[in-house]
């Protein structure tokens, strides 16, 4: 569960779905960190909420931990729009990643902190954009298509598994000339050494040597050394002799069959849960690995070596004419290792960014809790002592999953929460108590008054269910039904909760309470059924003009029939 | 605890905008009422409205409702940030101005980043008043070494804040023989909250509450 640390570095922006039940061609912007989504019956508030849990599925099938996310709905076509199982389902959102540094400090892993403080100069204000096509025809699960993009101003980097291709778009790639050739130094000296030399001089004086009497042979390679040597010292000249043109990199290449983005990141991700992974010197080394293998890198290479021209009226070139060397056969050599070594920098930023929006993916879709139709009967129920590392959707491992997150003590800051559901108690303890057949059973302790859990009002512990998954810091928490159970000033306390969290929430409800109690009209999603299809509806800021003017509250206005939603 | 003697009834009503400002003054009348700091001789009943956001009809409706029926009614909000004095303008021109009564009966509290403001004062630290409400927050995670957590606080608040003012203000009746009066006493409290006190005491005078 380490992973959803990465997410952390990341806000949901927006959620597109296709062809799920009702949702056939739907697409919600979040612009608030609470979403108070309301709508008629059927409107398809419990698909969307659904949406989210299919996700987690996937994820799971990914890891070999669930065989068919569908059967879940007991099958594809009882969830496949218009029971159609020709018709895939697509599911994309896109996640906003900023304020870096102010995000890394909520990240509490030592391990996650460390590997994205080793890619924080590469981590820049940016859009990840991930979707999945997935489909459960003839009662398989497949993965049809995974596309994973980044975007940062104007620089683009896009994975799509069913073409096998990556394309990048780099504005900076007049830049990285300097990044990946003049300012690497050591670099630079080592690659001459090691290849240029070897390459020039491996024939001739291997040659040389075997027949000693052709000395001519071995003096003519002397020669080529000391060129090769007054060549290296001109070095920082010959840097400015290329220019690339043009300054924006364009490519696509293709890339080893893909099965699945998430497929070749899964070795990945166990080391980082194990804390494997030492960023300054196997991260590194792994991403060469993710980036899909050496073809790209040599179709990278070719492309940008066709890009590289000599500007002969460069001071630099002038310098280098003036010179006694062969500049001509010289420069194409290093025309060569600059388009290497930029070959090279470029998929190491572009696999690092990869790597690390598929793991701010990977996290968010590992952190996403939802909640749903919640199983009284077994959160009640003694269960077998083992860890929970997350709660399923009807909380049924509710007892496991607590006590997974608190270590078996439950802390004052959740015992804090339980005083605003059960006003008029001042005392409260939650325990975890065992059965003679060594299951537990979570007890609560209100001044003195031993409640067993059939006996503790479900609002209480739909509290304590929802107070514990904000402590577990969902990437996301979507609660189908927010209102049951729930007194209306419990409502408004936990929407407080919510929003002081700072965790992304989504809930659906019936409830006037939390429709009154949205802090904007931002906080509100209207669903409705429009033809046998789900569309979503902001309210716009006039709506609170509108309130004004005809002293409604904003339930009151919706319900009135005054308002007219437009998409 | 201070003696219960009440001639008679003084109401105050409490609209708030979220759930921790009930929690919190509930607490804090609770604790309030042990040192005698409010009422004396009147009892003080206090009532909440549920919670209301500033922008809301209710919050007129609210105050329009209790103006007859309760002697003093306050309006506790957060700014979160905003400029208090456009909060409250906005109060009052929206919701309050056009009450009948309400001039004389109504009192607009503004915690001003946050309702956190007045732990962060009560714990001693400066500049409680004059920073974001997040920073006021870290300030306070950061005296008590990590303990609670940033996201928890708002909720720890009430709980946090009656443990702060009880070590400050000590054992009654102990507290009141050290400090000679209720006003002494009063001045130990955050600013904000010793104004609300000492409003609720003008407010709650026998001559204007019922027996």
């Amino acid at each position: 569960m380490i992973m959803k640390e990465f997410s952390k570095l990341a806000v949901l922006e927006e959620l597109w779905v296709k062809n799920f039940k009702s949702l056939k061609n739907f697409r919600m912007s979040i612009p608030s960190k609470l979403t108070i989504v309301v709508g008629a019956n059927g409107s398809g508030k419990t698909a969307l909420v659904e949406v989210f849990e299919l996700l987690t599925y996937i994820l799971e099938w990914a890891r070999g931990l669930n065989l068919n996310p569908f059967l879940k709905w007991w099958g594809y076509s009882n969830v496949v729009s218009d029971h159609n199982e020709d018709l895939p389902i697509t599911i994309g959102f896109k996640l906003k990643l900023d304020g870096i540094e102010r995000r890394i400090r909520e990240i509490k892993s030592d391990n996650v902190r460390k590997i994205v403080r080793y890619s924080q100069n590469i981590l820049k204000p940016m859009d990840i954009v991930y979707e999945v096509e997935a489909s459960g025809k003839g009662g398989r699960f497949h993965v049809l298509r995974e596309s994973l993009s980044i975007t940062s101003g104007n620089e683009v980097i896009e994975v799509d598994t069913a073409r096998n291709s990556m394309t990048i778009i780099l504005d900076v790639a007049g830049e990285l000339i300097k990044e990946t050739y003049k300012e690497r130094e050591e670099f630079k000296r080592l690659l001459f050494r090691r290849l240029l030399l070897r390459r020039l001089l491996r024939d001739r004086v291997a040659k040389a040597k075997a027949l000693e009497e052709f000395r001519g042979e071995i003096k003519e390679a002397e020669t080529i050394i000391e060129v090769v040597r007054k060549f290296t010292s001109l070095l920082p000249t010959i840097a400015d002799v290329f220019v690339f043109e043009p300054t924006k990199l364009d490519f696509t290449c293709e890339m080893e069959a893909m099965y699945s983005i998430f497929n070749r990141f899964i070795d990945i991700v166990k080391d980082v849960e194990e804390g494997l992974i030492n960023p300054q010197d196997r991260v590194l080394v792994e991403l060469e690995g993710f980036i899909l293998g050496k073809k790209c890198l040599e179709q990278l290479e070719r492309h940008i070596s066709g890009k590289l021209v000599v500007n002969t009226s460069s001071p630099a070139y002038q310098q280098l004419v003036s010179e006694n060397i062969p500049v001509d056969t010289l420069l194409n050599l290093v025309k060569s290792l600059i388009a290497i070594s930029m070959a090279r920098g470029v998929l190491s930023r572009v696999s690092h960014l990869l790597f690390m929006a598929s793991a701010v993916v990977y996290g968010f879709i590992e952190g996403i809790a939802v909640v749903k139709n919640i199983d009284w009967r077994a959160v009640a129920s003694p269960q077998v002592l083992e860890r929970s590392e997350r709660l399923r959707p009807d909380a049924s491992n509710f007892p496991q999953f607590l006590f997974t997150i608190t270590g078996g003590s439950v802390g004052e800051d959740l015992r804090e929460a339980l005083r605003y559901s059960l006003p008029g108690y001042r005392d409260f303890k939650v325990v975890f108590e065992p059965t003679a057949d060594g299951r537990i059973f979570v007890r609560l302790v209100v001044d003195g008054l031993r409640l067993a859990p059939i006996s503790i009002p479900q609002g209480v512990l739909k509290t304590l269910i929802l107070e514990s998954l904000l402590k577990w810091e969902p990437s996301l928490l979507v609660v189908d039904e927010f209102e049951n159970s729930l007194h209306p000033e419990l409502q408004q306390f936990l929407l407080d909760e919510f929003r002081s969290s700072g965790v992304n929430v989504i809930v659906t409800t019936h409830s006037t309470i939390p429709l009154d109690y949205a802090r904007s009209p931002d906080e509100v999603l209207v669903l409705k059924l429009v033809n046998g299809e789900t569309k979503a509806y902001r309210l716009s800021r006039e709506v609170l003009e509108r309130l004004r003017e005809k002293r409604l509250t904003l339930s009151e206005l919706l319900l009135s029939g005054l308002l007219r939603l437009e998409g | 605890m201070a003696p219960e003697q009440c001639s008679c009834t003084c109401r105050v009503y409490f609209v708030v905008d979220n759930k921790y400002a009930k929690q919190l003054i509930q607490e804090l009348v609770r604790l309030f009422r042990g040192y005698n700091l409010i009422g004396g001789n009147v009892c003080v009943d206090v009532d909440f409205s549920d919670s209301v956001n500033v922008c809301s009809e209710k919050m007129g409706r609210y105050v329009r409702g209790a103006v007859g029926d309760y002697n003093l009614i306050v309006v506790l909000v957060d700014s979160e940030g905003v400029d208090p004095s456009v909060v409250r303008k906005r109060i009052l021109e929206e919701h309050v101005g056009q009450v009948d009564g309400s001039s004389s009966r109504v009192e607009i509290l503004i915690a001003h980043p946050c309702l956190e403001a007045w732990l962060c004062e009560a714990m001693g630290i400066a500049g409680c008043y004059s920073g974001t409400c997040g920073e006021v927050v870290d300030a306070i995670v950061s005296r008590y070494e990590g303990k609670y957590e940033k996201k928890a606080l708002k909720r720890m608040l009430p709980a946090l804040m009656v443990r702060e003012l009880s070590r400050k203000l000590g054992d009654y009746p102990e507290a009141m023989r050290s400090k000679g009066s209720k006003d002494e006493l009063v001045r130990v409290l955050p600013s904000q909250l010793g104004e609300l006190v000492r409003e609720v005491n003008a407010h709650c005078v026998e001559q204007q509450c019922k027996s």
